[in-house]
């Protein structure tokens, strides 16, 4: 596995130093209208580890897909060992010897362990055909360095979630790359594990690798990273000396507020759960969360916040059963129910507005008027009539009392602008006049002016009785809105804020876990 | 003693994990159903030799769809790009008299690996849904084809197709050409660039960010069916003995339920080419059955027995889809534990 290293190179290696290793200048990266990364620089040296940190959208995965080569960056430069280089495709970025773990692995369902960790760079034998032997004896015996409980012949369908994760490390660390990216591997494996990784990752350092390690667990950059680049907003703002920095500083540079401990640190069970319009007990996903409890009154306003990828989304879409639960229970006005999809929800008085219109809420060719019509298809029976006159005549009261500007309500809505067609997306719940309204970071990548509109909407709603759910990546618009927050933390609710502990302070400590 | 035992119990368990497990199991079903009916008269040289020599260019055809389908693509024009190497192959030795008839065989076969690689070109370079890009080019091929002889003639000489449908010791030389293929796959079978098209047909992203150029695996999947569709297009010429403009058009879906029957995945980076030979003989032999089942077995039970050849198509297509219907049930299976993955979701 160790580079053994010649005195000569190690003169070059001296010879280098004074350069560093990589070195990434004002890079710039927009998607559309969204500037994920905006004039951004980050170095490492050989052997160094340093933990890449940032909060939501801070664009840091941006920048570590940058060097794996599955985004290119519109502006700026990337060197290593002092000469430019490009980084145009995945491969290219193999080639320099840069190999990443991703946090959404890449790993293939249907291919065996060891054909996973291989693939792209299998050990040939004779006759150009893969030596298998080889293959396995290599994959082996990084799966025991790294302490991997599966075997090489085993799918990845049938692994849990922290041996992927593990798998996509070893995968990573099989290219023995001179650079090393690790997007948030930790996220799913126990603390025994990941001290084993750590010892790994430290023994890989020793002989030259350069590590660069995305985690949102705070306390482990100081066990493993001498150094920290804070992201936020898409620039570099922060290189900080971890020997020197406090956690509360980091915490500072990556939220732009100094942290606060959360005072009230209570599981829900302590609310009241007499005149619970909602109430959940001990609800449990594989792999996602774990024992969450939580019950919310009439006409509340919930926020359910916390860094991304923490459970909220999956807890959120338990509830409007399209995510089995393993167990649990929910309650609804004093009725137990279990949805097995979407459709009974919506017919028990649930609606979900999703931030990822594309994908999970806008029917592009349809007219608007369908488009806003839809949510109440469910609760007709198949062969109702439903003339375009009905639907157009109904829903031009929606888009009049919630001023969404249109051509004609017989357009499709692709027409409209993205903060529009969110607009259509939440008439058609409010339309329906849900019990409970579920929101998935409702107001992502809709501009100000619409984002306060559908914030008005929101109130008027919860005003009229409705019940509000609302996970966000938005700080502010959590602070605002809700009556009450829970932050998710690693699949559980971490701390619960109200009153005047309701503080963007301590909504950033228990963010990211703090105590 | 048990010890042997356990590992034979254990193998047992390895194979029903294999994509060849349906297709063997359906084989064996059908094999055994034609022993029923004809005793040992299936075995006959004749009889052998017959099947291997009428099946092999489905059997060769199917290989080359499983060599796309494994790789998350589909390719349509196969069969009438078989067509294309008859026609090139009987008629421009005809046509073009200064041209010899080897050179003719290989032009036409070296235009079927040309073919593959332009499909894909389009689909790698052009990213033109594969569905689409091949369904265009078999009606340009279809075109080409009808230019060159628009009705079904000409011959090959008969020193040439007697070769292949003869014998060589009671064994079919045909079925010599199957085994050299065979081994072809098994050689090319633990190479990189295979795993490579497994790999993008389980998932392109994945693939991509693993380094591997998804352009390339694609191309290189589309132009090993063209070498495969081009032997299939010389087997079916030394089959036919004549020009036949587009009859192998029905064969591509034929060839694509025969690699479905076999066990590979319709969706990518399942299977092998064994799967799609054990699929393509299922269906064969089920045609074999049927036909023999109502021109001689039934006739022998009830005397005077006969009915349009139409009932024998009927019966089976039935037991066709039931092996389809099968294979994906078991697929499925395989395919729901893969859901249970925690890839789903956000």
């Amino acid at each position: 596995m160790r580079h053994a290293m010649s005195v000569a190179a190690k003169r070059e290696w001296a010879r280098e130093m004074a350069a560093p290793f990589l070195e990434m200048k004002n890079i710039s990266k927009a998607f559309g209208a969204v500037r994920a990364l905006n004039d951004a620089s980050f170095r490492i040296d050989r052997g160094e580890i340093v933990a890449l940190l940032g909060a939501n959208g801070s664009g840091k995965s941006t920048l570590i897909k940058i060097l794996g080569g599955a985004v290119k960056n519109d502006a700026g430069t990337i060197a290593i060992d002092g000469k430019p280089v490009r980084i145009s495709g995945s491969d290219a970025s193999r080639k320099l010897k840069i190999s990443v773990a991703y946090q959404e692995l890449s790993l293939l369902p249907l291919m065996t362990v060891w054909e996973n960790v291989m693939l792209g760079h299998y050990i040939p034998g004779r006759f150009g055909r893969i030596d298998e032997e080889a293959n396995r004896e290599y994959v082996r015996a990084l799966l025991v360095q790294y302490d991997v409980p599966c075997g090489l012949d085993d799918y990845p369908s049938h692994l849990p979630p922290s041996t992927l994760s593990m798998i996509e490390i070893v995968k990573a660390v099989s290219w023995r790359p001179h650079i090393l990216l690790l997007d948030e591997v930790t996220a799913t494996l126990h603390h025994t594990e990941v001290e084993l990784l750590f010892n790994n990752l430290r023994e890989l350092a020793a002989s030259g690798t350069a590590i660069v390690f995305v985690t949102h667990r705070l306390g482990e950059i100081y066990r493993i990273a001498s150094r920290a680049v804070v992201l936020r907003n898409g620039e570099s703002v922060a290189d900080l000396d971890l020997s020197k920095a406090e956690i509360d500083t980091v915490v500072y540079h990556m939220t732009g507020k100094m942290p606060e401990p959360a005072s009230e640190c209570v599981s829900s069970g302590d609310h009241e759960t007499a005149g619970a319009v909602l109430s959940v007990e001990g609800l449990s996903i594989d792999g996602f969360v774990h024992n969450v409890s939580l019950s919310i009154r009439k006409g509340e306003i919930i926020g359910l916040g916390g860094l991304e990828g923490q459970g909220q989304s999956q807890f959120l879409r338990a509830l409007y059963g399209v995510v089995p639960y393993s167990s649990g229970k929910i309650t609804i006005e004093g009725k137990a129910v279990k949805y097995s999809n979407p459709a009974d929800a919506v017919r028990d008085g649930i609606g979900f507005i999703s931030g990822d219109r594309n994908r999970e809420s806008v029917f592009a060719q349809r007219s608007i008027g369908e488009n806003i019509y839809s949510a109440r298809l469910a609760k007709y029976s198949n062969l109702s009539p439903i003339s375009r006159s009905r639907v157009n005549k109904s829903t031009l009261r929606i888009v009049d009392d919630y001023q969404i500007r249109i051509g004609d309500i017989n357009d499709p809505i692709s027409s409209l602008s993205g903060g529009n067609q969110q607009k259509v997306v939440f008439g058609r719940w409010i339309f329906v006049t849900p019990r409970i309204l579920l929101l998935d970071d409702p107001t992502k990548g809709v501009d100000v002016t619409t984002r306060r509109e559908m914030h008005e909407f929101l109130r008027r709603a919860a005003d009229s009785g409705m019940t509000v759910i609302m996970v966000s990546s938005d700080n502010d618009e959590l602070l605002d809105l809700s009556d009450r927050i829970y932050v998710f933390f690693e699949g559980r609710i971490h701390a619960v804020l109200e009153g005047e502990n309701k503080t963007e302070e301590q909504l950033v400590s228990a963010m990211l876990g703090l105590k | 003693m048990e010890g042997i035992k356990g590992s034979l119990g254990a193998q047992l368990e390895g194979f029903k994990r294999k994509p060849e497990f349906m297709g063997t199991v359906l084989i064996l079903a059908i094999i055994l159903l034609n022993i029923l009916m004809q005793g040992s008269a299936f075995f006959k040289p004749e009889t052998m030799q017959t099947l291997f020599a009428t099946a092999l260019p489905l059997v060769i055809l199917t290989m080359a769809q499983v060599a796309v389908l494994i790789s998350g693509n589909i390719d349509l024009s196969t069969g009438i790009t078989m067509s294309f190497v008859n026609v090139f192959a009987v008629m421009m030795p005809k046509n073009q008299p200064w041209l010899p008839m080897w050179s003719a065989y290989v032009i036409a076969f070296l235009l079927a690996v040309l073919v593959g690689y332009l499909n894909g070109v389009l689909v790698g370079v052009f990213r033109i849904p594969p569905m689409l890009s091949t369904y265009g080019m078999s009606f340009i091929i279809r075109g080409v084809n009808l230019l060159i002889s628009d009705r079904p003639q000409g011959n090959v000489p008969r020193e040439l197709w007697k070769v292949y449908q003869g014998d060589t010791f009671g064994i079919p030389n045909s079925l010599f050409l199957l085994v050299i293929l065979v081994l072809g796959w098994f050689y090319i079978k633990e190479r990189k660039a295979t795993k490579e098209m497994y790999a993008l047909g389980g998932d392109e992203k994945a693939t991509y960010l693993t380094g591997i150029s998804t352009v390339k695996t694609t191309i290189r999947a589309f132009t090993l069916s063209g070498v495969l569709v081009g032997i299939a297009g010389l087997a079916w010429t030394l089959m036919l003995a004549s020009s036949q403009p587009i009859s192998g058009d029905v064969k591509t879906l034929q060839s694509i339920a025969a690699a479905l029957i076999g066990g590979v995945l319709i969706t990518g980076g399942w299977g092998t080419m064994m799967c799609g030979v054990l699929g393509a003989f299922f269906m064969v032999l089920v045609n074999n059955a049927t036909s023999y089942m109502f021109t001689q077995f039934i006739p022998s039970i009830i005397p005077g027995f006969s009915v349009s050849t139409y009932y024998q198509d009927f019966a089976g297509q039935i037991i066709t889809m039931l092996g389809i219907v099968l294979t994906i049930a078991v697929s499925n299976n395989a395919k729901r534990m893969v859901n249970l993955s925690p890839a789903h979701g956000r």
